[in-house]
């Protein structure tokens, strides 16, 4: 079977879609449709506006309780957190806006997958770390919520305890939920860099 | 004609702009459609989506380039994006992205066309995303250089890549002819 015989059985299945009505007017009247990027879009600009919020909470919190013992240290390491989960954000959100889509597809999918591995890593630094981050929320939130020093208050037994009950929440999601289970093996991460690899192979020139 | 008017009077003449130049490339849209969706109704929500991303970017269309490659763009941007939005769901799913191959052929019945045709069809349909888009392009019967310029690799590349894909919609057809022979000799 030779390339004109396949372009043959191609055109005579085109020929079967001839007869398919199209109607470009009402297409492209019909409100709702949302762009090709529209869902991963969406999610980076609705976390992008979430670390906003942390960064200018947290900013103007530590400003406030830069000095104190215990809460002004876990508050400052929590905004530095924020910022690098900002800029990330803003990162992801530039490379998806600025995308056209009359680029070439590759072009256009390399710069998705960058956006989505950036993504990626983010959330999977966010959940690795997440029971130091429980840990670090707790202390400030005891002191924003009632007023107290939590680490003077309770001491060390009770800041184990929080790491300890930080990393068992994050094994039992990571056991019984798909999402985290992938996100924390690493298993997103290599979905994504093998597309980033794939994507390569199909520019590289072929021997 | 009073200044207020000219904006819409020049909206509405983009808009009959718009749907003539697509009427007249209405292949495009319809074939890069039917070549990567799974079902009818996926073929109409892709169509839907290839406009809507089309009109959205036709204020940047430069008339001074090909309205067919700029379409081409556009349109298989929007596949491309819309099958791997539907693969992640169908994943989370069946959690086991090899099985989303099993199943990317046509819908057999949603058409009139006979077993070789839809061999080949669910021969491209398993292909990767954008080796799909490179044989589609070919059998729509666009030039090398053309095919560079919509997919933005060189013409070499295009030519290596085609044969090899060739090869591999060869294996795949006759694997199928002899599978269906088999059935229907035990049939």
């Amino acid at each position: 079977m030779e390339m004109d015989d396949l372009s043959a059985l191609w055109q005579s299945g085109n020929a079967t879609l001839a007869s398919v009505p199209v109607t470009f007017g009402a297409l492209a009247a019909r409100d709702g449709t949302r762009g090709a990027l529209f869902s991963i879009a969406f999610g980076r600009w609705f976390t992008l506006a979430s670390n906003a919020i942390a960064v200018l909470a947290l900013g103007s919190y530590t400003g406030d309780h830069f000095r104190d013992p215990h809460v002004g240290l876990a508050a400052t390491i929590l905004f530095a957190i924020a910022v690098v989960l900002l800029v990330s954000s803003i990162f992801q959100v530039r490379m998806l806006a600025t995308i056209d889509l009359s680029a070439p597809p590759l072009e256009v999918q390399h710069r998705v997958a960058v956006a989505e591995r950036v993504r990626v890593a983010s959330d999977s630094v966010v959940l690795c770390t997440s029971p130091i981050l429980w840990t670090l929320l707790a202390i400030v939130g005891a002191q924003v919520l009632f007023g107290f020093d939590a680490v003077l208050v309770f001491g060390t037994p009770w800041i184990l305890a929080n790491l300890g009950l930080g990393l068992v929440t994050l094994g039992l999601g990571a056991v019984f939920l798909e999402p985290l289970r992938r996100l924390v093996a690493g298993k997103t991460l290599a979905r994504v860099n093998a597309r980033l690899a794939e994507l390569a192979r199909f520019a590289a020139p072929e021997s | 004609m009073s200044q207020v008017d000219t904006p819409v009077v020049n909206a509405a003449a983009d808009d009959a702009r718009f749907i003539a130049m697509l009427e007249a490339h209405r292949t495009i849209v319809l074939h890069v459609a039917n070549a990567y969706a799974r079902s009818v109704a996926d073929r109409e929500d892709l169509m839907q989506e290839i406009v809507a991303g089309a009109w959205r970017s036709f204020a940047r269309y430069d008339p001074a380039r090909t309205f067919s490659t700029w379409l081409y763009r556009i349109a298989l941007n929007t596949a491309i994006s819309w099958v791997r939005r539907s693969s992640r769901h169908a994943s989370r799913r069946a959690a086991d992205d090899s099985a989303l191959a099993a199943v990317a052929v046509h819908d057999p019945d949603a058409l009139a066309i006979d077993d070789d045709v839809g061999d080949l069809r669910a021969a491209v349909a398993a292909l990767d995303d954008l080796p799909r888009a490179l044989i589609v392009l070919h059998l729509e019967g666009t030039s090398y250089a053309t095919i560079a310029e919509i997919l933005g690799i060189t013409e070499t590349n295009v030519a290596t890549k085609l044969s090899r894909i060739k090869t591999h919609l060869r294996d795949a057809i006759l694997r199928a002819r002899e599978a269906r022979s088999t059935r229907n000799g035990n049939g």
